[in-house]
């Protein structure tokens, strides 16, 4: 060690202690701060009137890491690049000496074995209880940070800068990809599993179970325009038993990514959702995302990471755009487990009263609109015992007229309808569905 | 009950502040074998800037073999010549009091002034 400088002043009292993290019989190894900078007083030996110290500064991290076993203290001294203070102090507590030295200048002496992990558990009146938590926390964020991906809505008017009105954000447009994200999870669930569990209402039952861990975690954020850092947590999924169903939970917040957040809807990509998803589904998926992308005021952009440059979402052909979204089709919320039936209602009005409507129960099939349109799927058939041997999906029209219910359909270019009383609903349904299959029998001949 | 180094464990307030109850088997960092000098607070007694320390006055063991030897390892190679085996002892409320602090595996051990070393502790090389 060259360059002595002897009795320097030096107050080891305006170090604030924190705690000792080795103790036998006397302090070992002392975490110090000053000024927000974290040190280590290391006694490293006990001469004849003085204790030897080493006083090193270093990141709060590097203690975390030494503390959960990640590093050595021999690897926390030896790797330490700031200037390491050697202190002699009396057996009184008067420093009578400090020289300023580095790491590679330290006698053999004075560090401890390659193997100097340490395996602390605080108690919890211990400072590290709490600190070792955080930096867990921390670390978790850290690795779902750096894998995740972003997306900025930022306006294209300079009205008011760069900025996001708040209402404009959460109604139309956080909410819009909300509800396609989850609309994509249940679709892609379904699809995915349905050859493996058969039982509809065993597959809705798994859904509804895995559905809370399938959430982006939020990890980064910034505003203005608005960014946001979505990752997909792999850590905790690792709970989900079904290992066919634990790859698809870590795997289906990358295809939502790659598949709706798509920069560009190129011709692979849109024959893929087209083939994978259905009309109805593609609906719930797709249209609050081209809510947000056919909105002139926004622009909405796409990066892989944080590093990355943002890519505009544009879907420059519109032709794509019809072919995702089926027209005229209106999706009914849980028509998979829905079953309808007429209900007669008879209700007071007050004579002179001009109001001429009557509410009537959100789930009742009529609700205000005096038309409504199911699907017709290959199962509705087998209801009435008519087998077909492919998928048929055919919009049917239902609506009232005068105390009569009319079914109304067009198929394969052919228009079918029926018109029954309204308390032969069901012989509506089965004599129209009748008449279709009827149509197909014969054209298959 | 009174404890080694009664008198000078009086003048610091609340000392010790708490005893954890029970028998435990804890470990202590030894010279080459068991004698009366290595349960002797060494630091305290040359150092007088311990003098206020509470737990200085007391005997730092670990509530394992392998805890123990941990700890050794991180000592630097100057102070470690001054330990080479660690002693096991079955310690009860009648040896004196357990005071644990931070650490949940160091424990400060203070011994009543009947409380004999020799009977008490034994050399091992595992923890049982």
């Amino acid at each position: 060690m060259t360059n002595q400088n002897k009795n320097i002043d030096f107050d080891l009292s305006q170090f604030q202690k924190i705690e000792d993290i080795i103790y036998l019989d006397e302090p070992i190894l002392t975490h110090l701060i000053k000024n927000n900078k974290h040190y280590l007083l290391y006694l490293v030996d006990t001469l004849k009137i003085s204790d030897i110290y080493l006083l090193l500064e270093l990141e709060e991290k590097t203690i975390f890491d030494y503390l959960t076993k990640q590093t050595t203290l021999r690897e926390v001294i030896y790797t330490n690049q700031n200037f390491i203070y050697k202190i002699e102090q009396d057996f009184n507590g008067k420093i009578i000496g400090v020289d300023i030295t580095q790491s590679e200048f330290l006698p053999e002496n004075y560090l401890p074995t390659q193997d100097s992990y340490l395996n602390y558990e605080p108690s919890t009146q211990s400072y590290y209880y709490d600190f070792i938590k955080s930096f867990e926390t921390k670390a978790y964020l850290r690795s779902l940070r750096e894998q995740a991906f972003y997306i900025k809505l930022a306006p294209t008017s300079s009205k008011y800068s760069d900025t996001i009105g708040f209402n404009e954000l959460v109604s139309e447009l956080l909410k819009n990809i909300s509800t396609s994200f989850k609309n994509f999870l249940k679709a892609d669930f379904f699809e995915s599993f349905k050859e493996i569990m058969t039982d509809e209402k065993k597959l809705n039952a798994s859904f509804k179970k895995l559905a809370p861990d399938l959430d982006y975690r939020m990890v980064d954020l910034d505003f203005g325009s608005f960014e946001i850092g979505l990752a997909v947590d792999k850590v905790m999924k690792q709970s989900i038993e079904n290992k066919e169903i634990r790859d698809w939970a870590i795997d289906v917040g990358y295809k939502y990514q790659n598949i709706v957040l798509d920069d560009d809807y190129d011709e692979e990509n849109v024959s893929n959702i087209i083939s994978n998803y259905s009309p109805e589904d593609r609906k719930r998926i797709f249209e609050p995302i081209f809510k947000i992308t056919e909105n002139s005021n926004f622009d909405f952009k796409v990066k892989d990471s944080k590093s990355k440059e943002y890519s505009k979402i544009l879907i420059k052909d519109k032709a794509k755009i019809e072919r995702i979204l089926p027209s005229k089709l209106e999706v009914l919320e849980d028509e998979k487990s829905k079953e309808f039936e007429i209900i007669q209602v008879t209700t007071i009005k007050e004579k002179d009263k001009v109001r001429k409507t009557i509410r009537l129960d959100e789930n009742t099939l009529f609700e205000s609109a005096d038309t409504k349109q199911v699907v017709l799927k290959k199962k509705d058939f087998e209801k009435y015992d008519y087998a077909l041997e492919y998928d048929v999906e055919i919009p049917l029209n239902i609506s009232t007229e005068k105390g009569q219910v009319i079914f109304e359909t067009e198929f394969d270019g052919i228009e079918f309808k029926k018109v029954l009383d309204t308390v032969k609903f069901d012989d509506g349904i089965k004599q129209i569905i009748s008449s279709i299959y009827e149509y197909i029998l014969n054209k298959s001949e | 009950m009174k404890l080694k180094f009664q008198e000078n464990i009086d003048k610091i307030k609340n000392c010790p502040s708490q005893n954890e109850q029970g028998e435990m088997n804890l470990f202590r960092c030894v010279e080459s074998e068991i004698s009366e000098k290595s349960f002797v607070p060494q630091a305290v007694l040359l150092k007088p800037k311990y003098q206020d320390m509470c737990i200085a006055w007391g005997l730092s063991v670990f509530n394992s073999f392998d805890s123990a030897n941990q700890m050794l390892k991180n000592l630097s190679k100057n102070k470690r010549v001054n330990y080479s085996k660690i002693a096991r002892g079955t310690i009860n409320d009648s040896h004196g009091i357990k005071y644990g602090g931070n650490n949940k595996k160091h424990y400060t051990f203070f011994p009543t002034e009947e409380f004999n070393v020799i009977e008490n502790f034994e050399i091992v090389n595992r923890n049982d």
